[in-house]
């Protein structure tokens, strides 16, 4: 009445490395260029129906009109509308480097003009979750021109401020 | 009337077994487990397959075009088939594949497949199950410049989730732990099921944050799995089962090229879009009363509860207190999730195809211990990926 062992079912360990450019395009490209230089946030306003889109984009995912030319400012400055607290370790999926900790991860709108704006998903500086209140007022805090690569990590965080 | 071309009815459905970890398998052996059962079930060889429809998710698994070395031994050898990928709701964009080619007369018997052997966990991160790799994985499939910054997969997006319902509903986080209970209660009677825990709502409220205010248990476990589903015109349909379930219709919305998007004022447009299309065009007025049991792909607790205003299975606001006062068990006035849903089985590729498949068990009087106690006659299955990419199926039992 022995059981006939079965034998073993092998895991094989593959690993590949792969490493590509990817072309940021026309729209996020001068965006991009403009965090590194000005520090500034560059968006784009559908000529068609108005929408703001932060990064700007070729097309408009609403009414699929052509973008164009219609460059809008957005912040520094903005209002934290959501919030989270990440408790566990992550993989930064740009270098697989593991990030023990971050800081809380906001949804930020950024100021438009006329009332306008934006959402953006960044850090607050702001670790303490009693101050963290919906609207309240932030401001973006960037890298020395030095450093800046003309990525989203150009800035470091956003700063609560008073106004 | 039939909506596309010709009618079309599930004729088969088959469930590979299901656990944190297969190792006894590699992926054609799962897939073939799932697949065996489904043939069975419909009493059809491979040979009665017209055509294969393959669902996956190749990103997720370390592997590219996995069609080509699965689709041999899934009955497609030279035979006509066909890959789809459309995130988490890949198993369903499959299934609505299989619906129109048969409905257009392309093929008579489709077969569906859709398996998941990932998440192989290795290096610092071991003691998460593989948690913070494979959520790097989901992130990866985000924008490369943009979305990979702060984001920690999916996860992430249901936190944001919880706490906009949190600030403006008046949400108990008792009802959520209560949702997140009738999940288990239901899994426990799912034998295919892969988290199958008599948890109280004590131990949803006691389990540790994974991402503020998202709890542990709030939130689906890495499963691998396999699902296989088979369509067939009404003509063969006939001969093939006593028990045909009918495609009345099938729908797909998508929605978000920036997940930023999604999560102010947490916007579940295309969730609404689908719902609503499928409500309107089957002159459907008030699911609540009209739908007999819903599946629903819920990667988290908060999920189904909001999503359920989303699909205008409710009011805003509403979700929790139906939850809360137990309208959605089992035996509940609107059955929601009796397989134990996504919360507690997630393979992800073949996620929607569950549900899909639960809905059809459900149509038949099939679905055993975990079988509404109602006369099914209408059954919803939905789908959910990134990015908001939802798909619906709505089942019956009387010929459309």
């Amino acid at each position: 009445m022995t059981e006939k062992k079965q034998p073993e079912v092998l895991p094989i360990v593959a690993g590949v490395d792969f490493r590509f450019k990817y072309p940021a395009g026309v729209y996020m490209s001068k965006c991009l260029h403009e965090l590194k230089e000005n520090a500034k946030f560059i968006g784009i306003q559908c000529p068609k129906c108005k929408a703001i889109w932060w990064p700007p984009q070729v097309v408009c995912s609403y009414c699929h009109a052509e973008t164009g030319t219609n460059w809008v400012e957005l912040g520094p400055r903005g209002a934290v509308v959501n919030w989270v607290v990440v408790h566990i370790p992550s993989i930064d999926p740009r270098t697989g480097e593991l990030k023990a900790t971050q800081p809380p991860a906001a949804v930020i709108r950024l100021d438009g003009p006329e009332g306008s704006g934006a959402n953006w998903l960044h850090f607050l500086e702001e670790t303490d979750l009693e101050k963290i209140k919906k609207g309240m007022r932030v401001e973006a805090v960037f890298k020395p021109k030095e450093e800046r690569e003309g990525q989203a990590s150009d800035v470091l965080f956003f700063r609560t401020v008073e106004e | 009337m039939a909506r596309f071309g010709r009618r079309v009815a599930v004729v088969g459905v088959g469930l590979s077994d299901c656990d944190r970890s297969r190792p006894d398998v590699n992926k054609v052996e799962l897939a073939n487990e799932s697949i065996r059962r489904c043939l069975d079930d419909a009493q059809l060889s491979m040979q009665d397959i017209d055509e294969v429809v393959v669902a996956d998710i190749d990103s997720l698994f370390g592997v590219g075009q996995s069609q080509m070395w699965l689709t041999d031994d899934i009955a497609c050898y030279l035979k006509p088939g066909v890959k789809v990928e459309t995130g988490g709701s890949v198993g369903g964009s499959a299934c609505h594949s299989a619906v129109h080619h048969v409905a257009a007369g392309a093929s008579d018997v489709v077969l569906v497949t859709a398996t998941s052997k990932g998440g192989g966990a290795r290096g610092p991160v071991e003691r998460f199950g593989g948690g913070a790799r494979a959520q790097a994985a989901m992130t990866a499939g985000f924008h490369p410049i943009w979305d990979r910054w702060v984001f920690v997969g999916p996860l992430m997006l249901f936190a944001f989730m919880a706490n906009d319902y949190l600030m403006w509903s008046g949400c108990t986080r008792e009802a959520i732990a209560k949702c997140r209970v009738k999940a288990a209660q239901n899994a426990m009677k799912n034998p295919y099921a892969h988290l199958k825990r008599d948890i109280t709502v004590e131990d949803v409220l006691n389990s540790p944050f994974i991402i503020w205010p998202l709890r542990l248990l709030e939130f689906c476990p890495m499963t691998q799995g396999s699902a296989a589903m088979i369509f067939a015109s009404e003509e063969k349909a006939k001969k093939i089962t006593n028990k045909p379930v009918w495609v009345e219709d099938i729908v797909t919305a998508h929605s978000k090229q920036y997940w930023t998007d999604a999560m102010v004022p947490v916007d579940w447009g295309s969730q609404e879009a689908g719902a609503v299309a499928l409500w309107k065009r089957n002159g459907i007025t008030n699911p609540w009363k009209e739908i007999d049991v819903f599946e629903m792909y819920d990667p988290s607790t908060w999920a189904e509860v909001i999503w359920m205003e989303w699909m205008h299975l409710c009011g805003k606001g509403e979700a929790w207190k139906l939850v809360d006062r137990g309208a959605t068990e089992i035996n509940g006035e609107f059955p929601l999730n009796p397989s134990g849903g996504v919360v507690s089985t997630n393979p992800g590729v073949p996620s929607t195809t569950m549900r899909y498949i639960e809905a059809a068990l459900q149509v038949r009087g099939d679905a055993g211990e975990h079988q509404v106690p109602r006369e099914v006659r209408r059954a919803v299955g939905h789908g959910f990926g990134g990015t908001n990419w939802n798909t619906y199926m709505l089942l019956s039992k009387d010929m459309p």
